[in-house]
């Protein structure tokens, strides 16, 4: 007869729980690591806040006449072939491209646009305007959803309705119409003082959109940790409420807010290019992912290529805040660990 | 008599009444309407006394003890009755009034360790915070207070400890930095609420004698609610066993040994198992479940399940009375067993083999 194995219990101890939990602690948390994708991720992420600082510096000078003037933008030729993404005008390599011919004078790594512009400088240039918007409207969506939620799913009752009421109006709305809509009543296109207020009410609006979603998320994980019996511990401690809330509540729900706000900072990348392809983009004084793409898809279907460049920074960064954002909840989350 | 020296009477650290509870009940909005979970609950706990509260899951017990506590849900609870805490009532207490006593007056002490410390915290910091907000110590007179607190608790190596994440401690631990929590700000009731219901067997006494030790050297009231009559039959001064809300007997708990009264008391005490029944004996689980307290019988709660029931059980509700003789022991029975506790487990290992 074959012998019976028994599975070890997992709630029994070891002979001595107590001698046991000195020596090593029963749970030696195994340090969950990033892993390499994670770390190709974040290398990416810091590759773009680098580019968006110093990508300016990079540019190479343009040709200045005897008062200063900017005669062409289009610097020496020496150096990286980055270009100022406004003056740069290179008419030649605008002709060389439709012709069908190699570029002519300059080297430009992703084509030009229908003015001669070099698309890869105004990629490059233009990360510093997308990452400000995606991580500001995300930032001030996390707090005030991230607030709002936290209120709402402790406190309940009369606040939890009227919260969640307003979340759930905001949320039937479709984003895109709600953004224009916001978008529009900061900054009218037909307003030539508009343009200025145009990058602060595009923030606005995705942070208005992403309200109700991180909102959302962080009332829905207040309400079950605000269950646990540590928080009714805490009550039976004294603590007050919003002490509680903000040291008992937040850090736990903090993993899960995270990862929706990386996760977030992507959907509003696109989001930012969404209102550009619309006309609703950054002001033409400044350069934007999405202000390339609605550029180059213009001419689409004859210079796909215009869009490529843009385009394949704005899938890879949001892949790599997706599973960042991931990897970061694995890494943190506690629930997974030995609780 | 000045206001003054009342006080001095009121916190006097010897003897006098430090809780008192009459007509508790406590009913919860259901769907099904309403849940009495405790009903007419009268109870007494002298300073530095220990009181058992037992019964089976959903007697009450731990309701009655939140009750007291005030840690009820905020909505869709009716609470009555009258609480008397140190000289004070405080039925009528809200949030705001009773987070001055949570802490420093009572506190209590949570079934599951597991759940009842905050993941993401480190044990010094949970422990120093009630120190500092509600005692006003500074950082580190509250460190050396939360560290020679753990060594009260006998957790060896506590400044090691104090800079842990309670995810490396086990139950056991876990349980003991609980208690440290329950008793830093100093109060001088601590409910403990089936405190080692959550824990492996052989530290459960552990847990129990160092509640004990504790509560003698602080002078604390202690209520200690638990489903195992054995574990408060050492420990309390006054057991209260608890059936469908209501208290069925209540006793000193050398009395209510010697002269068990109420069936449902004896059922309790048949249904431990003791070392000294010969091997296979077996156990006199009681039957059937307790009534749902949606719509209570309207006879003797314990009638259904109760071996000497007659006709008179189950349409009249008996009240709770005192036993001739001794006017501290109560029960509620028309047919009281009145045998010891001796008797009853003897019987048990004579009757039944498997």
């Amino acid at each position: 007869m074959p012998e019976l194995h028994i599975a070890p219990d997992p709630l029994m101890s070891p002979a001595d729980p107590e001698v046991a939990a000195i020596e090593s602690g029963p749970s030696a948390p195994t340090k969950r690591k990033l892993g390499v994708g994670g770390w190709i991720c974040a290398g990416w992420l810091i590759l773009l806040v680098v580019v968006s600082i110093f990508a300016p510096l990079l540019k190479a000078d343009p040709v200045v006449n005897d008062r200063g003037r900017v005669v062409e933008g289009c610097g020496t030729g020496k150096g990286l072939p980055i270009y100022d993404p406004f003056d740069c005008r290179d008419l030649q390599a605008k002709r060389a491209q439709t012709s069908g011919e190699g570029s002519g004078k300059f080297t430009h790594l992703a084509g030009v646009d229908s003015s001669g512009r070099d698309t890869f400088s105004q990629t490059l240039l233009g990360t510093r305007t997308t990452l400000l918007i995606a991580f500001f409207s995300i930032l001030a969506a996390t707090v005030v959803g991230g607030l709002l939620g936290l209120v709402s799913g402790y406190f309940g009752r009369k606040l939890d309705i009227v919260i969640t009421g307003v979340f759930d109006v905001m949320v039937a709305f479709p984003a895109l119409v709600l953004a224009l809509l916001i978008v529009t009543f900061f900054s009218p296109p037909d307003d030539p003082s508009g343009a200025a207020r145009r990058v602060p009410g595009i923030i606005i609006a995705l942070a208005i959109v992403a309200v109700p979603i991180l909102g959302r998320i962080a009332r829905a994980s207040t309400l079950t940790w605000a269950e646990r019996e540590f928080v009714t511990a805490a009550r039976a401690l004294g603590a007050k409420p919003f002490r509680i809330i903000f040291r008992d509540v937040l850090p736990n729900v903090a993993p899960a807010m995270m990862s929706i706000a990386m996760l977030g900072v992507g959907i509003v990348i696109v989001t930012e290019a969404s209102l550009a392809i619309l006309g609703l983009g950054v002001p033409d004084d400044t350069m934007s992912w999405g202000r390339v793409v609605a550029a180059g898809g213009a001419n689409f279907r004859t210079y796909p290529h215009l869009v490529f460049v843009p385009g394949v920074a704005i899938v890879i960064t949001v892949c790599a805040l997706n599973f960042l954002g991931d990897a970061l909840r694995q890494k943190f989350d506690v629930r997974e660990s030995a609780l | 008599m000045t206001d003054l020296d009342e006080r001095q009477v009121r916190t006097s650290p010897v003897g006098g009444e430090l809780l008192r509870v009459e007509g508790l009940g406590v009913a919860f909005d259901t769907s099904r309407g309403q849940v009495h979970a405790v009903s007419d609950l009268s109870l007494s706990l002298q300073r530095g006394k220990t009181l058992g509260i037992v019964g089976e899951s959903g007697s009450g017990k731990s309701v009655t003890s939140k009750a007291i506590m005030g840690l009820l849900p905020r909505s869709g609870v009716t609470k009555v009755g009258r609480i008397v805490y140190d000289g004070t009532d405080i039925s009528a207490y809200g949030q705001n009034e009773y987070r001055e006593l949570w802490g420093t007056e009572m506190a209590m002490v949570f079934q599951d360790p597991m759940t009842s410390l905050n993941p993401v915290m480190r044990i010094g910091k949970q422990l120093t915070e009630g120190l500092r907000t509600r005692l006003g110590m500074d950082k580190q007179t509250a460190k050396e207070t939360a560290i020679s607190l753990l060594a009260a608790v006998r957790i060896p190596a506590p400044e090691r400890r104090f800079k842990e994440y309670p995810g490396r401690l086990s139950g056991g631990m876990r349980q003991r930095i609980v208690i440290a929590m329950a008793l830093a700000c100093g109060p001088k009731l601590l409910f403990a609420d089936e405190p080692t219901t959550a824990l492996d067997v052989t530290v459960q006494a552990q847990i129990l004698d160092l509640l004990e030790d504790q509560q003698r050297d602080r002078f604390m009231g202690m209520v200690l609610v638990t489903h195992d009559l054995g574990v408060v039959a050492g420990r309390a001064d006054d057991i209260a066993v608890m059936y469908a809300g209501r208290i069925v007997e209540t006793a000193p708990t050398r009395s209510l040994f010697a002269h068990v009264q109420h069936p449902y008391t004896e059922a309790l005490l048949r249904s431990i198992p003791k070392v000294d029944y010969p091997s296979h004996t077996r156990l006199d689980a009681i039957a059937g479940r307790p009534p749902d307290l949606a719509n209570p019988p309207q006879g003797c709660p314990f009638a259904p399940r109760c071996r000497y029931a007659t006709e008179m059980c189950h349409q009249v509700r008996p009240e709770l009375t005192p036993m001739p003789g001794d006017p501290q022991h109560l029960f509620a029975c028309h047919h009281p067993v009145d045998a010891s506790a001796e008797e009853l487990t003897t019987e048990v290992a004579e009757k039944e083999r498997v």
